[in-house]
């Protein structure tokens, strides 16, 4: 596993690239906020919600392919929950000159917003460097303590799966499929049992190198983010457009 | 861990709001907490052992009865039992918000529910359990050590999978009802806390072999060489978890009346509702098969109306269950184990 497999399309060129993620974070997070709390049975004020993520998405050169299968990975739950909902929530309510189950409103609703929710944050994610997007984070205000063990765990994530699934081919190749269901559980156990102590003993040495290399506490980096007209003109552009999006909402109902 | 992540859009914004403020407040204690007994330049280093949970969630356990399903680790209670409750969760949260932010697994707004359900409940109860049963006296053999790590995982599992229906009732944006989607979840919850029981204990047993000091609470371990459980402790613990499975699910049949069949045929709440169906005649085809159908059955309607005999009939019915499952497996790995194995998929 690479590093190029989560930052794909982070490292490319476009005016939402540039943007500072202060901005983007902030602009998001607003923009789910507002979408999350448009009424549960109307669909049709949905429809200008899908501006912000598309624009985001195209302009950003992000593959639409890309940002649906990423959607579907993660629905199983919220599908499972939507597709049940029908069944209890029975009274009729008009929709389109006629009459449907309140159920398939809501789960339609559900459906579109977790849709459109998912894609304004893969568009967030995946046009900001991730080491871009923790700088942002703690400007904004997230503790620094946070702040760096999300990038020690980002830094590390790619060292210890290429180990673990080193660890794993090797089981495979000398179990398969064939072993008895103890001797299987307690390869597991020694797999990651091993992989934890030699996590415990990595992290001691990182922070003996840390310390040796004058570490106390702080991080600091050359990279500083600007927040300069133009995330101004973004963050009110969208201000204005989901105000206006949500007021679409109480003019419909 | 799989797919019980909260989605932003089964909460509204004033309860995602209040959970994240009681994820952050509770965080914020957790912090304090491990800084007293680490040195602070080191918590940032917790974040390396969070990528060891993913890590770990790479390596597969292929479930015994079910062969093409495997489960794995999730990690919560095994970084409790190692680390403590209070940084177990500092390291759970970044996982959770390096899921959402990358894997988008459960969304912005959802972070705080995710962090409570997933992260603060298994770490804080899990080691509360773990703890309560190890006990206070010395010399702990295996099979406590097993009983307490299977005991935490499965209650810290279950008991954070149990926060989902709350949340999501009290958002009010989904109408199941509360009952029926709390006995789903922790049903479905009581299998993947067994499998994480197993695991778990199968990497603290190796732990306590090779370095029984990266365990907490193994002063009180027994210096014995032994990490091997018997077959009945494990049987026992498995066969417990059944036995709650079986009686929630007798609960369920009795408290709700087939859910399809409930969905056209009746409607106590709603007393404007009409059935779709007409109440079948006896001369009917499906009038004749139902009554096959009760004289065939072992245990005709879960055993009518009382309760002793309804736990025993979901009992059966588990057993029954689980029993062809089995055979089924057997069948269709028979098949394929003549095929080449497949090659390890390499990501």
């Amino acid at each position: 596993m690479h590093h190029d497999y989560l930052d794909r399309y982070a490292n490319q060129d476009s005016p939402v690239h540039d943007l500072d993620a202060r901005a983007k974070v902030v602009a998001v997070l607003l923009y789910t906020v507002v979408l999350v709390s448009v009424p549960k049975y109307q669909l049709a004020p949905l429809a200008p919600f899908a501006v912000l993520p598309l624009a985001m998405l195209v302009v950003g050169r992000i593959p639409l392919n890309f940002v649906l299968k990423r959607v579907l990975i993660v629905s199983p739950f919220v599908v499972c929950l939507a597709a049940f909902n029908p069944i209890w929530d029975a009274q009729l309510r008009p929709f389109a000159g006629t009459w449907v189950r309140g159920g398939w409103l809501v789960a339609a609703s559900v459906l579109i917003k977790f849709t459109l929710g998912m894609g304004a944050l893969i568009a967030l994610t995946s046009t900001t460097r991730f080491s871009d997007l923790l700088a942002g984070l703690q400007r904004l205000g997230v503790p620094r303590v946070l702040v760096m063990q999300l990038g020690f765990l980002y830094r590390y994530l790619f060292v210890l799966i290429d180990q673990a699934m080193r660890m794993r081919r090797a089981r495979d190749a000398r179990l398969g499929g064939y072993a008895s269901v103890t001797l299987r559980l307690r390869a597991v156990g020694g797999i990651v049992g091993v992989l934890l102590l030699r996590t415990l003993e990595q992290a001691e040495r990182i922070h003996q190198a840390m310390q040796a290399r004058g570490y106390d506490g702080t991080v600091r980096t050359l990279r500083r983010g600007c927040f300069g007209w133009g995330e101004v003109l973004f963050l009110l552009a969208v201000g204005v457009y989901v105000t206006a999006a949500r007021l679409s909402v109480l003019v419909t109902s | 861990m799989l797919a019980m992540h909260m989605a932003n859009e089964l909460l509204t914004p004033v309860v995602a709001g209040v959970l994240a403020l009681l994820a952050a407040g509770l965080l914020g204690v957790a912090c304090r907490r491990t800084r007293r007994s680490l040195d602070p330049a080191r918590v940032p280093l917790m974040g390396v052992l969070g990528a060891f949970v993913f890590a770990a969630q790479m390596i597969n356990f292929t479930l015994p009865f079910m062969p093409g399903t495997s489960g794995h680790l999730g990690g919560g209670v095994l970084l409790a039992i190692v680390l403590g409750p209070h940084a177990g969760t500092l390291v759970m949260a970044s996982i959770l918000i390096v899921q959402c932010l990358i894997f988008q697994d459960g969304g912005l707004l959802a972070l705080g529910a995710n962090i409570l359900n997933m992260g603060v409940v298994p770490c804080y109860v899990g080691y509360a359990v773990y703890r309560a049963v190890l006990g206070h006296r010395q010399g702990v053999g295996a099979a406590r050590l097993y009983a307490a790590t299977f005991a935490a995982s499965v209650v810290g599992v279950v008991l954070g999978a149990a926060c989902v229906p709350f949340e999501t009732a009290a958002a009010g944006v989904i109408t199941v009802p509360l009952r029926l989607f709390l006995l789903t979840m922790i049903g479905v919850h009581l299998l993947i806390g067994a499998v994480e029981g197993l695991i778990t204990f199968a990497v603290v047993a190796y732990l306590y072999r090779i370095r029984p000091d990266t365990l907490r609470g193994s002063e009180l371990l027994a210096k014995a060489t032994r990490t091997r459980v018997g077959w009945p402790v494990v049987a026992g613990s498995l066969a417990a978890v059944a036995m709650v499975l079986g009686g929630l699910i007798s609960h369920a049949a009795s408290a709700y009346p087939d859910g399809l069949e409930w969905t056209y045929a009746e409607r106590p709440a709603d007393p404007h509702f009409q059935p779709y169906v007409e109440p079948p005649d006896e001369s009917s085809l499906t009038a004749r098969a139902e009554a096959f159908q009760q004289r065939a059955a072992l245990l005709p309607d879960y055993g009518g109306d009382d309760t002793a005999l309804k736990t025993v009939a979901g009992l059966v019915g588990t057993i029954v269950t689980l029993v062809v499952t089995y055979l089924i497996a057997r069948l269709l790995r028979r098949k394929t184990d003549s095929d080449a194995p497949a090659p390890a998929r390499a990501t």
